[in-house]
């Protein structure tokens, strides 16, 4: 167990970089809510088995899940590079207006509402280790 | 990360701004509802509209939305009888603006709507922010 670079914060920082972009699809949606021919995107789901498996802890061989990097020439297993979420547009959309726009902007709301309930989730948690680990470095 | 937060702000924002340019045209019209022509053969107040399109940001890499043109309504002007004025025809009839109020009021909802829609991201961003700030208290 390294301090600087522990699983768990490094997943919650992948989920909280998921959550921002998110965050900005959603924003782009709302501000062409207008827009003629615009259609509504959305980001792929954050897939927490992949990032599980990116950063569970490697046993005493070495091993864990993922395949470990010693020399600059290995090359990254796949799924390894935490690479941004594709944003596309949604294939499915509620309705399409008139003019050809696919944003409601209800739906767009409880996307906005989601992002950041799940963002003060993943904050909280976040805090919550933080303190666990300045507990055990306090000595109380 | 929050570079994708912060970059929402500048994403709303640019929308905000277009609502408020619509709005501005709709305030023209709704002013311009009466303004008749002052002579016979002249044309009144020809109703003015907005559309709105996706622009891309090169520096930051953004589809920020702008306004796309000031177009004007090509419709048939409303004919009014009030053969007293002084730009009425042969027939006591005067050309008057093809404005409808109603419509312009239900365009003015809408602009208000996606108003308050882009506030409204900018207010939970900015509460992301504050929560990941939060942390190093």
């Amino acid at each position: 167990m390294d301090i600087t670079n522990l699983p768990m914060f490094g997943m919650l920082k992948e989920r909280l970089n998921w959550i921002g972009q998110r965050q900005q699809v959603v924003a782009q949606n709302i501000a062409n809510a207008d827009t003629p021919d615009y259609r509504a995107r959305d980001i792929e789901k954050f897939d927490f088995q992949r990032t599980l498996r990116e950063h569970a802890p490697k046993n005493a061989a070495g091993g864990g899940l993922a395949l470990r990097v010693t020399n600059p020439k290995h090359i990254a297993g796949p799924g390894q590079s935490s690479a941004d979420a594709a944003a596309s547009a949604m294939r499915k959309p509620y309705e399409t207006a008139p003019d050809g726009n696919s944003v409601v902007l209800e739906e767009q709301m409880v996307k906005l509402n989601e992002t950041a309930i799940n963002h003060s989730a993943i904050v909280g948690l976040y805090r919550k280790h933080l303190t666990m680990i300045t507990a055990v470095v306090r000595g109380r | 990360m929050a570079d994708d937060l912060l970059s929402t702000f500048r994403i709303s924002a640019a929308g905000m701004k277009a609502q408020g340019s619509r709005l501005r045209v709709i305030s023209q019209n709704i002013a311009n509802a009466d303004s008749l022509p002052t002579e016979p053969g002249q044309n009144p107040y020809q109703r003015k509209t907005i559309t709105f399109k996706n622009a891309i940001d090169r520096e930051l890499g953004l589809k920020l939305i702008e306004v796309d043109k000031v177009g004007k309504d090509r419709s048939e002007f409303v004919k009014r009888f009030e053969p007293s004025h002084p730009a009425a025809d042969k027939e006591g009839y005067v050309l008057a603006p093809n404005v409808n109020k109603l419509v312009e009021m239900m365009d003015m909802r809408e602009a208000q709507r996606s108003y308050e829609a882009n506030l409204s991201v900018i207010r939970t961003s900015r509460q992301m922010l504050n929560r990941s700030i939060q942390l190093l208290r």
